[in-house]
Order: C-alpha cells, then structure tokens, then sequence
C-alpha cells in the first residue's frame, strides 16, 4: 500500500493537471466585459484570466503545507520522534516550491492586470516573507549540522506565530476580491467547474510530492543511522 | 508571586554577570557601537540630504543599524560562552535554564539600547534630522524594539551555539521572523518625525510592538527548554 | 428640390448630432425621424470616445461653409419635425430615406464589427504571452523541484549500495577471522 502511494496521487495528479489543462483552456469561459462605447473593458483579462486557475490552486495547498510543516514541527519538538521531523522538512520543501509558483505567476499576473511586477499589499507581502521563513528553513536544515532539525523547527513555530502580526500591519488590499468576499464566492458559474478541477489536482501533486519526499528522507535517515550502528559494533570502518 | 519574583531575580543576576564581564573588557559594546556610528557615517553619503528625503529615509537608517549591531552583539555575546565552554557551566548552575536565557536576552537588550543611545543622537546631528521632537514615544519603541530583538535573537542564537555556519544563518534565520518588529519601529519612527506628526499611527504601533514582545517572550519561554537541549 | 433639402437637412442634423454626442454623452434621439439613423450618430459618437481603431466618422460629406444650408443649425427636435414633415410629404422620399440610412446603419455594424475583432485580437495575442510565460515558469520550477527529489533518490541509492558492500565486506572479515581462531 505504502509503496503505491506516490505513483497513485503522481497519475492521479497528472490525470487531473491534463484534464485542467483541456478544461480551463477550452471549456471555462473567457473573461472579458465592455465598457459603455461598447468597447472592451481595459480591465478585461482575457486570457490572463487563466494564470488564476493555477495560481489559486498553488496558494490553497502553500497554507496547507504550511500548516502541516508547523504542526509536525510543533509535535517534533515535544516528542522528539523523527517521523514528525521528517514530515514537517519534506512539506517545507514542497511549501517553498509552491511558494515560488505562486509568487511567480501572481506576479506575472499583476504585471498583466496592473501593469506593475509587484506591490507592497497585504497577500503578496505576507506571501513574500513567508516564503522567506520557509527558505531560512530549508537553509538552516542544510547547514546547520546535526542540530538542524532542533532549529528548524524552532523556525517554523516562529514564523507560524509572526503570521497574524505581518497580517495586521499591511494596509491596503489591492487583490482581486479578497477580504471577506474571498476569489471563490465571486466566481461566475462557469469558472467553478475548472476551478476546483484544478485545485483537486494539484491536492494530489502535492500529496504526490511530500510522500515521496517522507519516504526519501527518512530512507536516508534509516541509512544514517545503521551505518552509524555498524560504526559503534565496530564492524564498519 | 513569590516564583516570578525569584525568576526575575535570578535572570537579573546572570545579565548582571554578563555585563560585569562585559564592563571588565568592553569589547562587545565598544565594536557594536562603533559599528552603528560608520554605518550611520555611510548613510550619510549614500543618501541625498534634503528635508524630504531625510525624513523619509531616517527610520530605516536607525532600524538597520539596531538589526545589523544586534545581530552582531548577540553572535559575539554567544560566542564567548562557546570560547569558553561557560555554557554547560551555566546550564549545570542550580538555576533553571529559563532564567538564564532571561539573563541573555535582558544582557542583549542592554547592549542594543547601548548602540542606540550612541547611532540616535549621531543621526540626529550628521544628517539633521528631527529624531528628538518626540523623545518620550522615540524611548518606548526603541526599547520595546530592542527587547524584541533581543528575545527572539537570544533563543536562536543559543540553538545555533556549536553550529558551523552560524554567523550567517542567525540573520537568515531572524530577520524574517523579526520583520513585523522592524516594520512596527520604523512606521512608529516615521510618525514622530513627519512634518506632521501622527500620534495616533505611534501609539497604534507601539501597542503593537508590545503586544508583538509580549508574545513572543512568551512563546521563546515555552519553546526554549526543547529547543535548547541536546 | 424638397428631396434635396431633406436630405441635406437629415445630414446636418446627424452631424450636429454627433457633436452634441460627444458634449453630453446621451443616447441622443439623433438621425432624425429616420428609424435606424440612431446607428451612424452612436457610431460617430462612440469612436471618438473610445478612440482605438474605431471607424472614422468620415463618410459625412462636409457642409460647405458658404452654402445656405450651413448658415442655420437647426435642433434635433426641429430637424426631426422637417424631416417628418417632408417624409409624410412624399412617400418615395421616405423610402428613399430610409434605405439610405438602413445602407449607412449597415455599414456602420460592420465597421464596427471588424473594429471589435481586431481589438479582441489585439487583447489575446497581448495575453498570450504572459500566460505562457506563467504555465512555463510553474513547469520549469515543479520540474526543477523533481530533478532534485530524483537527484536525492540516486544519492540514496549509492549510499545504500556502499554500505551494504561494507557490510558485506566486514562480514566476510569476520567469518574469515573466525575461521583463522
């Protein structure tokens, strides 16, 4: 069972983006409306519309990643038991690729809808510096020798705690229907459809991704720790 | 009652013995203090000096410096525990260990607010900046910024104690989480020094920053003992 | 005669029309009583406003300044009034009339029909390329982010063969010791 874990979510996964791909491209409509003259909007997205689809669905399971890795952090540190270790790095790890999708392509996106690469509002801010703890993550568990995972962890509870107040101290909210609305609520009807194709998909990726990094890290940890005890009965050099 | 008072007690005593070893070679504050006062000499050049701009930029230039010197005064402070091998010394003390990280943070504090007595009067006459106008809020947010750098600093800085690279993973590792402090500080500094002071933006933040140091001392003292122990 | 001053009546009074569009902004009862004169006036009227590869409003023939007709401009209301008089007047005027302003109506749809398509075009083809460089930058960095999980599973691998041969190489030290004892 364990074992056909990553290729079940992987094909399920990759099912799902093709099928997003299809269905956000040739499906979902496009986004356009007219102004009075009868001529489009410049607020039209047209395509650009589309970078939503993935950009949202990276975003939704970034905070899950997020959560995972300081919970298992949390649980690490009072039962000092390496599985939680291991889960808390590995959905670090896919945190902070998702993280650089998401702060990619929602700048790709700003640059399109606002004509700017990057503006000092409260998601992006708080998207930047979170992504920033995770990196000093992944940085610390790579150099800091044997006590890494102590300080890691540390980090993560940390930077857990810091989101409410980096969420208060920004300002304005430039971001489309955010606050109390949310992206979903105001989606038209034949957005939904796609939208939670995509998000579903890309659910299954990221589970894809941290059971197979869950399994390679604690494969190397198990090789660790018996060449360690072949070190100790002196039977290894 | 009678606990807190004794646990303030004993932390007072270890930032006592810190300071007194650092008052005996004053080596920590004088190379942190002199630090702050060339990077407030290069701010001077490196940024334009109309009215305008001064303003603008004064905050930050003093935030930085209390970053940077903090920074660098909690890896020496640290690193001579380690020298000397004081720490399991320190831990073995019939005191709990969460005095002695109190003892650290409140030594740490001093010597930030050490290197902000000298960087803020030196700010204030090279680049002519109105930073005393105010003086009572200036105190608070600089002292409350201090503590909060100080605490948070003090704990990954014992984490990081017999770590090879750690001279630069502890900036790596604190300026991201200290970022609401440093926003807090200088958005607070920017109010006293506008032309038109803003009262209200200073108070809101400095409640801020209490309320953001009161949290996390709390959070450093539940998360100290097993993030410290080996 | 009567055909001829209708039809120079109608002409001012759409331009006039057009004018008065771009100053108030209103739907104007415009064209006169000619049933479809409301298109080539909206037309007009709306491609100055949006301004983008609107069809120009040229195709009125300009009024000659010394002429006549120029010198009193009339109002909608008046316009319409001689313009409906005149139409009463003389039923293949009528018809005459409103074939001609169904013909401009016409031309003008489609002008800006074109008009739309081309701007929809211009719209898309701008998009593209911002979506393919956002769906690239997310393969390149998930693809990224796989080459360094497989990277690791390699590294594993090779460690698992090395120690697996060291412990096979210090199992036969200790069975040939064994022997020797």
């Amino acid at each position: 069972m364990k074992k056909l874990a990553v290729p079940l979510f992987a094909t399920l996964a990759a099912i799902g983006l093709a099928a997003s791909v299809y269905v956000v491209f040739f499906v979902a409509p496009l986004e356009y409306s007219f102004n009075e003259a009868g001529k489009f909007n410049g607020s039209s997205l047209f395509l650009n519309q589309k970078i939503m689809y993935f950009h949202v669905g990276h975003a939704f399971w970034l905070i899950l990643a997020v959560v995972v890795s300081g919970a298992g952090s949390l649980m690490f540190l009072r039962t000092r038991d390496p599985k939680w270790d291991d889960l808390a790095s590995s959905s670090t790890d896919v945190a902070v690729v998702f993280g650089a999708v998401v702060l990619v392509t929602g700048s790709i996106w700003a640059k399109a809808a606002w004509d700017v690469w990057w503006q000092w509002e409260p998601r992006l801010t708080l998207s930047l510096l979170l992504w920033l703890v995770l990196v000093g993550y992944v940085l610390v568990r790579r150099f800091a020798g044997a006590s890494g995972d102590r300080i890691a962890s540390g980090m993560a509870i940390f930077g857990m705690i810091s989101l409410p107040f980096l969420y208060k101290m920004v300002g304005q909210d430039s971001h489309p229907a955010a606050g109390g609305n949310g992206v979903v609520a105001t989606l038209p009807p034949g957005e939904r459809g796609p939208f939670w194709l995509t998000v579903a998909s890309f659910l299954c990726w990221y589970i894809a991704l941290v059971i197979s990094r869950v399994q390679s890290t604690r494969a190397e940890r198990e090789v660790r720790e018996l060449r360690e005890r072949g070190l100790d009965l002196g039977v290894l050099q | 009652m009678a606990d807190l008072m004794a646990l303030f007690r004993h932390a007072a005593r270890v930032a006592w013995k810190d300071l007194r070893i650092e008052l005996r070679s004053r080596e920590i504050v004088y190379t942190m203090v002199f630090f702050g006062a060339l990077l407030v000499v290069i701010y001077s050049f490196a940024f334009p000096k109309d009215d305008r701009a001064i303003r603008g930029s004064v905050p930050g230039m003093l935030w930085v410096s209390l970053a940077f010197t903090g920074t660098i005064g909690l890896g020496r402070a640290f690193d001579r525990e380690r020298e000397n091998d004081t720490m399991r010394a320190l831990l073995l003390a019939p005191v709990p260990r969460l005095e002695v990280f109190l003892g650290k943070a409140l030594a740490t504090t001093a010597l930030v607010l050490a290197v902000a007595v000298v960087c803020t009067p030196l700010l204030a006459v090279f680049l002519n900046a109105p930073l005393f106008a105010y003086p009572g809020q200036l105190i608070l947010i600089v002292v409350l910024g201090a503590i909060g750098i100080a605490v948070v600093g003090s704990v990954f800085a014992a984490t990081l104690l017999k770590v090879r690279s750690r001279d630069v993973l502890l900036p790596v590792i604190l300026y991201p989480l200290l970022v609401p402090l440093f926003v807090a500080g200088t958005s607070c500094t920017a109010a006293l020094v506008a032309e038109i002071p803003n009262f209200d933006a200073a108070w809101y933040w400095i409640q801020f920053l209490g309320i953001y140091d009161a949290v996390f001392l709390v959070l450093s003292i539940w998360v100290f003992e097993s993030l410290v122990i080996e | 005669m009567m055909k001829m001053i209708a039809l120079w009546v109608v002409l001012v009074a759409s331009a006039g029309a057009a004018f008065a569009q771009t100053g108030s902004g209103s739907a104007a009862p415009s064209g006169a009583a000619a049933g479809s004169g409301g298109a080539p006036a909206a037309g007009s009227g709306g491609a100055p406003a949006a301004g983008s590869g609107g069809a120009p409003a040229a195709g009125e023939p300009q009024v000659p300044p010394t002429s006549p007709l120029a010198a009193p401009i009339l109002s909608t209301a008046d316009a319409r009034k001689l313009c409906a008089t005149a139409m009463n007047a003389d039923p293949k005027f009528a018809a005459e009339i409103s074939r001609i302003a169904d013909e401009r109506a016409a031309q003008q749809r489609d002008r800006d029909t074109v008009a739309a398509h081309t701007d929809a075009d211009y719209h898309v083809k701008k998009n593209e390329r911002h979506v393919i460089y956002a769906y690239a930058a997310m393969w390149i960095i998930s693809a990224l982010f796989v080459m360094f999980l497989w990277r690791r599973q390699q590294v594993l691998k090779l460690e698992i063969a090395n120690l697996r041969r060291d412990l096979e190489a210090a199992a036969n030290d200790s069975s040939a010791a064994k022997e020797r004892a």
